[in-house]
């Protein structure tokens, strides 16, 4: 109560100033700045998808307030598409975006830092050397967490081994070389966890642009997917897609199959099901996953690992005046998609925007589209459109669903190019 | 006033009052436009492959909005997409695109 008393007195304040500035027009006060008056600050934490486009349209929609961005990286590179790096399609550099076009056109503070903590009462953030950083209303928006040991042995270490490549960068990299280096006939091994977890279909076109990339190359290898799940994202469409593209070389094997890898052992490169154990060439375990380090250092996050927010304003219902947005809220219907995550900074910076100007926010609406390339020319998507709808987000009726099956060779081909052009425009979108 | 009239009067205002009370508030423009920007570009400039919006009347917007509603006009998403707006929705959301500079 205390702190919201103090931005509304200080908001007053500023209304004042904001009074006096809307005068210089006037030839009288000619020297006075036409410059808005800074009158709240925003502070960021996390420059993905989420993050990087709360600050663009906070800064589009109100130049009055100070956005600070904070991450550890001082650039980001793209889960989406990350897919295509693994078959030789595109280069990382493809997939990497810098901060300076939100700092040079969005007037952006970007700050190369790590917050280790967050002081709610104070409502200020500590950074690693020991400075803190007030704000007016911060916002949380770091991802995800990778759950080490879950399966059994796949910690930090294993992971250089078999690498999860579940957040895009280096992980990308080397599973892109132990493919490149794997022998004709070799094994790779894709283990995705159970849900919830980041970009549903991902895994699944993961199988596909891998299929792509051995078939020419290497055609004698096969991609084993040991899934911890019964059914996936667009599973139709995939299934299709393979039988068409890639027959006979990839396997999927559902946990009712006993699929779920229950423990891994790096040094014999070998996979333990419930029934099996596989000793594969490559092994891409992706482990179990939480909201983010900080939200659950720092009680964002509820028993599930994931942050309960109010999902017109995205503020978390835990702790006043921070935001959660993005992989580690819990969004009602809405996956883990860096699609789900420009969106809702939007209706967050929205929120934002109306709470600290003295208004109401209005009501959201809420988008998700998901490309996922079978090939170079061969696209498949999921799409829907959301609102509020008893406090919860809920699509629409009557709207999103996937591609159509047995569609022509040539729509796959126009979805495949709308894929590229959705990275085109949704990167410009948040970072440019 | 008659007591009958009046009596009816205060209850209709109560109903209208409760069903405004519960009932979601309306969509706000900006963000019902700004889920096209994802896939169409910051303010409809989109970079690559998928269709510019700026540049283009509130009319033949409008227009290809509802043809995608009814599943025409070629649409490989669109008509996916089209469906979670209503008619009025549609008619804002073209007004506000089509009248970007």
């Amino acid at each position: 109560m205390k702190n919201n008393n103090h931005s509304r007195r200080k908001f007053l304040q500023e209304l004042g100033v904001a009074g006096a500035l809307s005068l210089c027009g006037l030839p009288i006060l000619s020297g006075c700045s036409r410059q808005p008056k800074t009158h709240a600050r925003v502070v960021i934490v996390g420059a993905g998808f989420g993050g990087a486009t709360c600050a663009k349209y906070l800064r589009k929609l109100d130049r009055g307030i100070e956005v600070i961005l904070i991450d550890a990286n001082t650039e980001y590179v793209t889960c989406p598409f990350s897919n295509t790096v693994l078959a030789g399609l595109h280069g990382i550099n493809d997939l990497t975006f810098r901060y300076d076009d939100l700092v040079d056109s969005y007037g952006i503070t970007f700050l190369n830092e790590t917050v280790t903590n967050i002081d709610p009462d104070k409502n200020s953030v500590i950074l690693t050397d020991g400075s803190n950083l007030s704000y007016d209303r911060l916002v949380i928006a770091p991802g995800i967490s990778l759950v080490w040991n879950t399966p059994e042995g796949y910690d930090a270490t294993a992971s250089e081994i078999m690498p999860h490549a579940w957040k895009a960068g280096p992980q990308t990299l080397l599973l892109r070389k132990q493919l490149e280096n794997m022998r004709d006939g070799g094994v790779v091994a894709i283990a995705p966890p159970a849900k919830p977890f980041r970009c549903p279909p991902g895994p699944y076109e993961r199988a596909s642009l891998i299929a792509n990339y051995l078939k020419k190359n290497k055609p004698k290898s096969k991609i084993l997917i040991l899934d911890s799940n019964e059914k996936f994202s667009k599973q139709g469409l995939f299934m299709q897609a393979w039988k068409e593209r890639y027959p006979g070389m990839i396997e999927w094997v559902p946990v009712t199959e006993g699929g779920a890898v229950q423990r891994v052992d790096p040094t014999n490169m070998t996979l333990y099901t419930d029934l099996d154990e596989h000793k594969v060439d490559v092994a891409n375990v992706i482990p179990a996953q939480t909201a983010g380090k900080v939200t659950i250092e720092n009680g964002l996050a509820d028993q599930s690992g994931w942050c309960p927010v109010n999902l017109q304003t995205f503020e978390s219902t835990l702790i006043k005046n921070i935001h959660v947005l993005g992989d580690s809220a819990l969004a009602g219907a809405m996956p883990k998609s860096a699609s789900a995550a420009n969106s809702q900074a939007k209706v967050c910076a929205l929120a934002i925007t109306a709470l600290l100007n003295g208004n109401e926010p209005g009501g959201p609406s809420f988008h998700n589209t998901c490309y996922s390339l079978i090939g170079p020319d061969y696209g498949i998507s999921v799409s829907a459109i959301y609102g509020l709808k008893d406090n919860m987000i809920q699509k629409i009726e009557g709207s999103g669903g996937v591609s159509p099956m047995d569609a022509s060779a040539a729509f796959r081909a126009d979805e495949a190019k709308y894929a590229q052009g959705w990275f085109d425009s949704i990167t410009q979108d948040t970072f440019g | 006033m008659h007591i009958f009239q009046q009596s009816v009067l205060i209850i209709s205002l109560l109903f209208l009052s409760l069903s405004t009370w519960s009932a979601p508030p309306e969509k706000q423009i900006e963000s019902l436009v700004f889920t096209c920007y994802t896939c169409h570009g910051t303010d409809g400039e989109s970079p690559g492959e998928i269709p510019k919006l700026k540049g283009k009347t509130p009319e033949k917007i409008e227009e290809k909005l509802l043809q995608f509603r009814q599943d025409q006009g070629d649409p490989t998403i669109m008509n996916r997409i089209a469906k979670g707006y209503t008619e009025d929705e549609i008619k804002r959301i073209a007004e506000y695109l089509g009248g970007l500079q």
